[in-house]
């Protein structure tokens, strides 16, 4: 109780420095420093990052969207929670970003990856306020969260979608404060030799699950590539699959490197599902990758019933659909 | 009675081969793996195979894969008579690329990459000569024209292949394929690439004087009874074979081709048979140094490419100046 | 029968003539000149008897014409050198003179003891001897040529074809070479070599064809034909001189303007 306390606490003190509201209408700093200024609540909101989607949809917005990333065909959580989203029209990725075709929209907020600052600058230049946001780690998905809330006034939305996230937090911690650490290999997408270090979200979710990142001693703060002899070095007892792998468990099981592997031997090869979102990586959801994998590898402290509800309650409070696990 | 210059090729290959040798056995013994002599010779299993089945093959690669790329160097150089010649200008590397992305996007698999980048070179490279074959005149400067051609085209394909390829996997894969790196090469892939290799070096040692001899002007080597058409054809497919087996495995890997045989040529002062062995000997140190420091310096692979022009530059530079010595 | 016969040659560079209808022959045992100023035709010439530059006309070798034969066959036949050598590598005089043995040699065949020796006795006939091991590139064009010279040497072909061989080498050095030659052709072997030095050529060939403006302007026979003779097709090529004989040398002097 006293953490849940001290952590809304935090939050609030954090984000009273970002959110200034005057009068009518709202003044927010964006998660790259920049200030803007929202005359009223926006009715038409382009997003061009899929986490800030995700986002819009948890707060409720899907039917204020008018315009979405490129590709979002390719991603489930649009298929299962809000099918109307994929048909609306792309403003491109974070490398060619549509300027033209995102103004054609005539968008009341932007809502932009960091990377996309000179669009943003552009934007802005025709009156069109822009929202930037840097979601890389955990606290700085949860601060775009109440930055989104602010600014489309669903703040109410906005603080139950972060406090569910840091009840899970909180039960995760207490739940997995003794006992061993099983060491676990995160394989990335493009490549098993693939893996994540110390200063990497996808670190933080495992250490959150009861794991040793058997990479922890990698500093790099992007996907490193590494040997079979370091992963052989390394024997973890795990070895889960990012989401969107683009190979196989099988594949691993038979890869006759590994033979030696502690993981592979004991058939310790798991992927992690991405039948709604990656939860790998963070979007609002990505809690439910630590629950996931504690479940994975602490059946006893979470059996698979548990961990279903709490992913069920999740993706129907917050998205509308049921996830059922099978 | 071997004369002065013919003893410092000898001595020259000698030193060159010592070195080779130190550094591939120095590359037996490093890595991420804890491998210990006692604990190979004591029995333990797991060290063992981790060793034959990774180490060693590493090293195999470094060493045949250095040597070839050195002396397919040599090769190019001597026969387009150009100091600057590489084997990327017939278009090895940008097939290469070109199929190595291809592998990437449709295939994934370690082995599925290794083949389409092969295939690749060759398609790259028939392509090139076919074209230099229209011109009944078998001129040189056509095959180079071609070469020019053929890697705009294949550089065409690689960038249509970015574009499509979702930059948080497959991008950055193409990009650190084409940065050239030993770590994922394991025994179980690499029989086919290093026996054709090998066959491909014989091949090209066997036919040494010819090539001596195609570095002369056309007219004059045709009138000593060279079929300067057929042959360069032969020895350049050759040397590309040999460059393909290596590339498709390794990725691409810049500047053992380019300075080995200057080094070569700079020590031994001209173009005996020493000096494509130590073109070769050359390049297989340079690789397998290089490689020696990619997997060391930093906590995970880092590209052999860097290592490479990094190692290789300053000393080419040093034995240029130092020496003043022609090409 | 004749080493070489050539019929009706005409060679040319696109829409540029250079030769027109050049009819000649060589004998064994002969050593022919061939003169002409600058841009005459001399070097197409010998290009296109050895088939390296397109042309019309026959060139008969032995009496087979040289079309029918394969490259490796031709190189059996014709010792060709060039103005300036076409190396482009550091190799040793040795190794430049080695090359010469090719045709007779299989592709992955090595010259042996026997051709090193026999190249080391062709440089020093050339007067490169000792020189062998050091390198081509480094040589004096003169010496560069001697060397070239020294391949042909060692080359079992009949007909050799020459161009300007002599022009990078000293006054001295020019006579003695064209002596060395006319002794190497014995009764078996013909020379056809371009010279650019008309006085050298009536001393050291037996018969001279006079090439200008891409046709044989005329044929002359030191030794045979009579001074005035000589003196007067001589004028049709290089314009005014006087032709003396000397101590049974030829002496030529262009006159004054």
């Amino acid at each position: 109780m006293k953490k849940l306390l001290s952590l809304l606490l935090a939050l609030s003190l954090l984000l009273s420095l970002s959110v200034c509201v005057l009068g009518e209408g709202v003044s927010l700093t964006d998660q790259t420093g920049r200030q803007l200024t929202l005359a009223e609540t926006p009715g038409r909101i382009v997003s061009g990052y899929y986490i800030s989607s995700s986002a819009l949809i948890a707060l409720g917005l899907e039917d204020k969207l008018v315009g979405i990333e490129a590709k979002a065909g390719t991603r489930p959580i649009y298929a299962r929670s809000a099918p109307a989203l994929m048909e609306l029209p792309s403003v491109g990725t974070a490398k060619e970003f549509d300027l033209e075709g995102c103004v054609a929209l005539k968008p009341e907020l932007v809502i932009l990856p960091a990377k996309l600052k000179s669009a943003a600058e552009t934007l802005e230049g025709l009156g069109i306020p822009v929202l930037l946001v840097n979601p890389e780690s955990q606290q700085q998905m949860e601060q775009m969260v109440f930055l989104l809330g602010q600014a489309t006034d669903t703040q109410d939305r906005a603080e139950a979608l972060l406090g569910f996230i840091a009840g899970q937090r909180e039960k995760l911690e207490a739940l997995l404060a003794e006992g061993e650490k099983p060491r676990v290999y995160l394989a990335g997408n493009s490549s098993l030799l693939c893996t994540a270090g110390a200063g990497m979200y996808q670190s933080d979710m495992m250490l959150l699950a009861g794991g040793e990142n058997v990479a922890a001693g990698i500093a790099d703060t992007y996907w490193a590539d590494i040997s079979y002899e370091q992963l052989l070095a390394w024997n973890p007892d795990y070895i889960v699959l990012a989401s969107d792998a683009s190979y196989t468990v099988e594949e691993v099981l038979a890869d006759p490197n590994l033979a030696d592997c502690a993981a592979v031997k004991n058939g310790n090869v798991l992927q992690l599902p991405g039948d709604a979102e990656a939860w790998d990586s963070p979007v609002p959801g990505g809690i439910l990758g630590s629950v996931w994998l504690a479940s994975a590898l602490h059946p006893h402290r979470m059996s698979p019933e548990d961990r279903d509800a709490i992913i069920n309650q999740f993706y129907e409070t917050f998205y509308g659909f049921r996830y059922c696990e099978d | 009675m071997a004369s002065a210059t013919v003893r410092t090729d000898r001595r020259n290959a000698l030193l060159a081969g010592l070195l080779l040798a130190l550094l591939a056995i120095a590359g037996l013994f490093v890595g991420k793996f804890p491998i210990t002599l006692e604990g190979l010779l004591g029995g333990d299993d797991l060290q063992r195979r981790v060793f034959l089945t990774l180490r060693l093959a590493r090293v195999a690669v470094g060493v045949v894969g250095g040597f070839a790329l050195g002396v397919a160097g040599f090769v190019f150089q001597t026969v387009f008579r150009n100091p600057l010649a590489a084997p990327d200008v017939i278009g090895v590397s940008s097939g290469a690329s070109a199929g190595a992305a291809a592998g990437i996007l449709f295939f994934g698999s370690a082995g599925a990459v290794t083949g389409c980048a092969f295939s690749g070179a060759l398609a790259a490279v028939a392509a090139v000569l076919a074209l230099g074959a229209l011109d009944p005149g078998g001129r040189k400067h056509t095959i180079v024209l071609s070469g020019i051609a053929i890697h705009a085209l294949a550089q065409t394909a690689l960038m249509c292949l970015k574009l499509t390829a979702d930059p948080e996997r497959e991008l950055a894969s193409i990009e650190y394929w084409m940065m050239g790196s030993l770590s994922n090469i394991s025994a179980h892939r690499l029989g086919g690439n290093l026996t054709l290799c090998l066959l491909c070096l014989g091949v090209l040692f066997a036919l040494h004087r010819q090539i001596i001899l195609l570095s002369a002007e056309e007219g004059e080597a045709r009138m000593l009874g060279v079929s300067v058409g057929r042959l360069r054809l032969l020895v350049l497919m050759t040397a590309t074979l040999a460059v393909s087996a290596v590339v498709s495995l390794t990725g691409l890997v810049s500047f053992v081709g380019l300075l080995s045989p200057h080094g070569a040529r700079l020590l031994n002062k001209d173009n005996r048979p020493g000096t494509m062995l130590l073109a070769g000997l050359l390049g297989g140190s340079l690789l397998c140094g290089a490689d020696i420091l990619a997997r060391t310096l930093g906590s995970s692979e880092l590209p052999v490419s860097i290592f490479t022009s990094l190692v290789g530059a300053p000393v080419l530079v040093y034995l240029a100046v130092g020496r003043r010595s022609r090409v | 029968m004749s080493l070489l016969e050539v019929r009706h040659l005409c060679a040319g560079y696109g829409k540029k003539r250079i030769l027109e209808d050049i009819s000649f022959s060589l004998d064994p045992g002969e050593l022919v000149g061939v003169l002409g100023e600058n841009g005459s035709g001399k070097t197409t010439l010998l290009k296109s008897v050895c088939g390296i530059q397109p042309h019309e006309g026959a060139c008969l070798l032995g009496g087979e014409n040289r079309e029918s034969l394969s490259t490796r066959q031709i190189a059996r036949k014709i010792s060709y050198i060039p103005q300036r050598s076409g190396i482009s590598i550091d190799l040793s005089a040795l190794e430049v003179v080695l090359m010469g043995f090719n045709p007779q040699l299989r592709l992955l065949e090595y010259p042996g003891a026997a051709m090193k020796r026999w190249a080391g006795q062709a440089l020093e006939a050339v007067g490169l001897g000792g020189r062998g091991e050091e390198n081509f590139q480094s040589l004096s064009q003169g010496q560069q040529q001697l060397c070239i010279l020294a391949r042909t040497l060692v080359s079992q072909a009949e007909v050799l074809l020459l161009d300007e061989p002599e022009s990078a080498l000293d006054f001295g050095g020019r006579y003695r070479m064209l002596g060395q030659l006319q002794n190497f052709l014995g009764q078996g072997r013909g020379a056809l070599v371009t010279l650019h030095d008309p006085q050298l050529a009536l001393n050291r060939c037996h018969r001279l064809l006079l090439l200008s403006g891409g046709k044989l302007m005329g044929e002359i026979f030191p030794g045979r034909d009579s001074v005035q003779d000589m003196e007067a097709a001589l004028e049709k090529l290089y314009g005014g001189l006087s032709l003396l004989r000397v101590n049974g040398q030829y002496v030529l002097i262009p006159n004054a303007k």
